[in-house]
């Protein structure tokens, strides 16, 4: 199940959240070693106590099993805070109908359901989510930036993200992509709503398949991704 | 602070004789393109209170004798949700939640408010939110194309409106530009080709608080990005009383 909080939900919804920044914490932090400041047991950055959207996917017993946060374009944005200068001034994006999306994370430690391809269940339905949020709210488009490897993943989709800057942030490329939210991305979320809704019968149980196949941040890699075979935890700006 | 234009003929009210024709216009604008029947500006800027809140409004004066009369932005869902939402509420008059809101919605009803009210919340800066309200016959209460272009309209109108109100009403004095030592100092090493992460090397905090005080300065600046925020300070020679510090 996926609920949208708003800020005036937050008391309603104080456990989930909380669980949120709890996985924040866990997957940027401690998994991927993002220099981001934490308190106690969770990541949370100043745009937090701002308004903005988390769209949270919560699991048997209301764990949440993926988050991410929405913020409109026009208020201060992770790419404000930490991407100053990606996108080039020429490219102006800040509109009220364009959203930041950031702060993506799936918890790895809870097995779930898989589309062959590797994506999995709470990705696929936060996806969806976050479309039909999009067409309830008059927001045509969401911006994001992400490492470039999820970009080319993005692509097996057909989820047409536009590229609006690409860099190398401490060793790392980045891209900040465009999503359309339009004719063509609602038709493509209706043909994949029946693998969400569990009517096809294509999903798999368990880990993900390695390599390629496996999409970006939702994936949860059955064993660590090479980066952190290395002797320190890679240090960088984070990424939505 | 209440500043009210009434509808049907957007006649100003005695209180307010010199209320700005383009503003006037922003409002006009903002019902005809989005097809709504009333449009109305709520801002409310840091503490909650009467002094601290400008409302400016086509809804039709009878419709805001009553809903002040009865304290509506009480219970008001538009209002009390949208004050601290980013996504937009709407309030179906049709089907309220509450006995309280049937009441209310009744009344708006009675008053020829329009099937649908739909709330656009518009912050500006930490200290200004707002909520652009539309009152429609378009039915917005479902995943209708119509529905979320109309939303699509209405988001775009508000941001116009919001600006515009904040423009005229709440910014008219020049900006003081106050920036601290460390807010200069993150600018100064910046404007030598100095990444976040070596300032934050250099003076002895985090990548974090560095990032925090450029975008403070940002904000005081009133630019972008941190490349106009150093040109700006260049310009205010903010760097020459700080260089002799460093």
């Amino acid at each position: 199940m996926i609920i949208h909080v708003e800020m005036h939900e937050r008391a309603r919804h104080a456990r989930a959240v909380a669980e949120y920044f709890r996985l924040r914490k866990k997957v940027f932090h401690d998994r991927m070693g993002w220099n981001i400041p934490v308190e106690g047991d969770q990541e949370r950055d100043p745009l937090d106590d701002l308004p903005c959207t988390y769209a949270l996917s919560l699991g048997a017993g209301g764990a949440v099993n993926a988050g991410i946060r929405l913020i409109p374009t026009t208020q201060t944005t992770l790419l404000d805070l930490a991407f100053d200068g990606l996108v080039p001034d020429a490219c102006n994006f800040r509109s009220p109908t364009i959203w930041e999306l950031s702060r993506y994370c799936v918890d790895h430690d809870i097995e779930q359901d898989r589309l062959p391809a590797g994506l999995g269940l709470a990705s696929l339905e936060l996806t969806l989510a976050n479309v039909d949020y999009a067409h309830r709210n008059g927001i045509t488009h969401f911006i994001t930036v992400t490492e470039e490897r999820i970009f080319e993943l993005t692509k097996l989709f057909d989820l047409g993200m536009e590229l609006l800057a690409r860099k190398t942030i401490d060793n790392c490329p980045v891209v900040c992509g465009l999503f359309s939210i339009n004719a063509r991305t609602l038709e493509l979320a209706e043909r994949m709503r029946p693998f969400a809704s569990g009517a096809a019968t294509a999903l798999t149980r368990g880990t993900p398949p390695s390599g390629t196949s496996a999409t970006s941040h939702a994936q949860a890699p059955a064993t660590p991704p090479r980066v952190r075979e290395t002797a320190g935890p890679k240090r960088r700006s984070p990424p939505a | 602070m209440f500043r009210v234009l009434v509808a049907p003929d957007f006649e100003i009210t005695a209180v307010d004789p010199d209320f700005p024709p383009a503003l006037l216009q922003t409002l006009k604008t903002a019902r005809d393109v989005t097809g709504s029947n009333y449009v109305s500006f709520w801002g409310q800027m840091g503490e909650t209170g009467l002094l601290s809140r400008i409302v400016v409004s086509t809804y039709p004066a009878a419709w805001l004798r009553k809903y002040t009369e009865k304290d509506y932005s009480r219970i008001d869902p538009v209002i009390t949700k949208g004050l601290s939402s980013v996504g937009a509420v709407i309030f179906d008059h049709n089907h309220p939640d509450t006995a309280e809101l049937a009441e209310f919605a009744a009344n708006a009803l009675a008053h020829g408010i329009g099937l649908f009210t739909i709330g656009i919340p518009v912050h500006i800066g930490a200290n200004l939110h707002s909520i652009i309200t539309f009152a429609t016959d378009i039915d917005v209460s479902g995943d209708a194309d119509e529905a979320s272009a109309t939303l699509t309209k209405c988001r775009e109108q508000a941001h116009i409106l919001a600006l515009a109100v904040t423009e005229r009403f709440l910014r008219t004095e020049p900006p003081k530009v106050n920036l601290t030592d460390r807010e200069i100092e993150v600018l100064y090493w910046g404007s030598l080709g100095k990444t976040d992460q070596q300032t934050a090397d250099i003076i002895g905090i985090s990548r974090w608080t560095v990032v925090a005080h450029v975008q403070s300065a940002k904000s005081k600046l009133r630019v972008s990005n941190k490349a106009a925020a150093i040109a700006r300070a260049l310009e205010l020679r903010a760097f020459v009383k700080f260089d002799h510090k460093l």
